[in-house]
């Protein structure tokens, strides 16, 4: 149970909130950990009850899951329960920061659906923004536990596009052979997190300057990405289940103008999928904006692609039985 | 919710099924920054006014599995701040890769946050590193600490400080050996159990079942990397020399104690320059996991603390003696 802080002794995420918002954080916020592998990993949980619709996601790699509440909120009001995870090594969570590779995120993710399977029975979806989102993609499709996924980032491990903004698919081969190298040798070697991507991407709106200066200044920010989570994100790994197989229902929400993910890789990604799906494109947005609007408009396709799949169903609605219902 | 702050059974199987529900019932959870790392933290709160004792965590284990040293100065009326070291069990970082450095910034940190959350005055107390570095943290702050117990107590890198390395010159020939090993891959690691026999650590009847558990926990110390080695090799003076320290301080050494020799805690115990206790545990190892060497060893930091002005919440009248029924 949190001591009434929302699991963070600590004002300076409360500066990315108005006061009402603090408020609603610390009201409903519990936290808790599991564990994946040797990793503690911190969730925080905004419920309803057992057997309201689920929602359980995890945070991108810059702001970390407190820094997020204008996301998961929404879910909250609109009836779901949310459960977030920091990503190992990340945030809240255990494991050396910024170094933890992505299949271990893919673990986590196993593991926090297997988390939330032992506090709630209802309807279970999982969203994912960055590497959340495709991780997200490799444990999610075709689980049989989930109703539905909403992902912002899709695309397979290995593919130069998954790290475009590292340069042309020449450079990034380059630069796959030197980290993996560099790992052999000093596995601790990183590079400075400003350095490792576009910032102003994800805080791209006008007005999000000043909410990435208090990131700047936030204590568990990434610091710098190590050479293992360099190389793990830029190794050809094949999702367990190939797009065009997946019957899981899959939304993808792309961002028209993003210089992280460009718009027609996960077009192309999209197309693949095999399923029921739904492509909604943000017009003239780069990744992501720090604005409340920006937030509130995300959620709200996400929420309306759930409530399509099953999360205001009767109770006992199984993800196959919505499936087979949409 | 009551999860004591970890949604994982394990932990359970290290007490009774009535200290399992004590804990459940009474602990809260929260996290504090220590440099780039979360800290995690649980409380035992009194419901009115109450001293603070605080404690770290051990390296091989972390504070869930270390409640039989915490829930008796609950049950005595004091709050209770336990944190888990960086690295290890709860807390963030590199999993055994934080140094001694880290845990000492950690005490401070968990200090500052004390004062903000409950005031003073607050009580330290500390067994194996966590004593350690909780002297090398707060000796020098007569105003804000109270009073002071620790189990081990000895300088980083002083002879006789690591046991089971050889003769000194030895010790010093692998810190050499160590460093050069740190400096070229200082994540590079070696199995936890491997660093120390733990068996040294908890000596006690039974307690050989008790670290076959720990070593299969998750979160014990699964993986020690040079880095943390290194720092405890290292020589690293007390901030505060022992001669100078004027907080009180206990120290409460085991006998038979394999890790940190009675006569090298007796010699720095007769440095300490304040107000001082020793108290021998006659014929103990460094630590058991029973229930009542866990509660004898409180009944001493107890009455220290008391002594040195702590006044527990009165209307904590919890249960005081120990159970042998086990949910193991």
């Amino acid at each position: 149970m949190a001591d009434g802080d929302a699991g963070l002794a600590h004002d300076n995420w409360k500066t990315f909130y108005t006061p009402a918002e603090v408020d609603e954080i610390e009201t409903h916020a519990q936290t808790t950990m599991f564990i994946s592998g040797t990793l503690p990993i911190h969730a925080r949980m905004f419920l309803h009850g057992p057997s309201s619709p689920t929602v359980v996601m995890a945070h991108p790699m810059l702001p970390y899951g407190i820094m997020l509440a204008r996301l998961q909120l929404p879910f909250y009001r609109a009836g779901f329960n949310v459960i977030q995870w920091d990503l190992p090594g990340w945030g809240q969570s255990g494991g050396p920061r910024g170094a933890v590779p992505v299949t271990k995120f893919i673990l986590a993710w196993h593991d926090a659906l297997a988390f939330a399977l032992t506090r709630v029975t209802g309807p279970m979806f999982a969203m994912g923004l960055a590497e959340d989102s495709v991780t997200c993609y490799y444990m999610g499709a075709n689980n049989a536990r989930l109703n539905a996924l909403s992902l912002h980032t899709l695309h397979e491990y290995g593919d130069p596009d998954g790290v475009r903004w590292q340069g042309s698919p020449l450079v990034v081969r380059m630069k796959a052979a030197g980290v993996n190298l560099g790992k052999a040798l000093r596995p601790s070697l990183a590079i400075d997190a400003h350095d490792a991507l576009p910032w102003d991407s994800i805080f791209s709106h006008e007005s999000d300057g000043p909410l990435m200066e208090r990131f700047e200044r936030d204590p568990l920010r990434v610091r710098r990405f190590e050479f293992p989570l360099g190389a793990s994100m830029l190794r050809k790994v094949p999702p367990p289940v190939p797009m065009e197989e997946c019957l899981t229902p899959v939304q993808v929400i792309a961002s028209e103008k993003s210089r992280l993910w460009p718009y027609e890789m996960n077009v192309r990604y999209f197309e693949r999928l095999g399923g029921p799906k739904e492509l909604v494109t943000l017009y003239g947005k780069d990744q992501w904006e720090y604005t409340l609007e920006f937030h509130e408009e995300y959620a709200a396709h996400v929420i309306r692609w759930f409530t399509q799949h099953g999360a205001f169903a009767e109770s006992g609605t199984t993800a196959s039985a919505a499936r087979e219902e949409s | 919710m009551r999860d004591a702050g970890l949604a994982h059974d394990y932990w359970k199987k290290y007490h009774t099924a009535e200290e399992v529900e004590e804990a459940l019932a009474a602990a809260t959870t929260t996290m504090i920054p220590s440099g780039v790392y979360p800290v995690h933290v649980r409380l035992f709160l009194q419901p009115g006014p109450a001293p603070t004792v605080m404690m770290g965590s051990s390296v091989l284990s972390y504070g869930l599995h270390l409640l039989r040293a915490q829930l008796p100065m609950y049950r005595a009326g004091f709050n209770v701040m336990q944190f888990d070291f960086p690295g290890l069990g709860q807390s963030g970082g590199p999993r055994g890769g934080c140094t001694v450095g880290d845990f000492i910034q950690s005490w401070h940190d968990a200090i500052k946050y004390a004062v903000t959350r409950f005031g003073q005055p607050l009580y330290i107390m500390g067994v194996g590193e966590d004593g350690v570095t909780g002297y090398y943290a707060a000796a020098g702050m007569p105003e804000t600490i109270r009073a002071i117990s620790v189990h081990n107590l000895f300088e980083y890198g002083e002879r006789d400080s690591l046991q089971g390395q050889g003769p000194y010159w030895l010790v010093r020939a692998k810190a050499v050996a160590l460093a050069g090993a740190t400096a070229a891959r200082p994540t590079t690691g070696m199995p936890g159990p491997k660093s120390v026999p733990w068996e040294w650590i908890y000596g006690g009847t039974g307690d050989d079942e008790m670290i076959t558990l720990l070593e299969n926990d998750p979160l014990s110390l699964q993986t020690i990397q040079f880095r943390l080695m290194n720092s405890i090799v290292q020589r690293m003076p007390a901030a505060v020399q022992f001669e100078s320290c004027r907080t009180p301080v206990q120290v409460i050494a085991s006998s038979e104690n394999k890790v940190c020799p009675y006569d090298l805690v007796k010699r720095n115990y007769e440095r300490l320059g304040g107000p001082k206790e020793l108290v021998t545990l006659d014929g103990k190892p460094q630590w058991e996991m029973n229930r009542e060497f866990n509660e004898v060893y409180c009944a001493h930091v107890i009455r220290w603390f008391k002594m040195h002005g702590a006044q527990p919440h009165q209307s904590a009248a919890k249960p005081t003696t120990a159970s042998t029924k086990s949910t193991r």
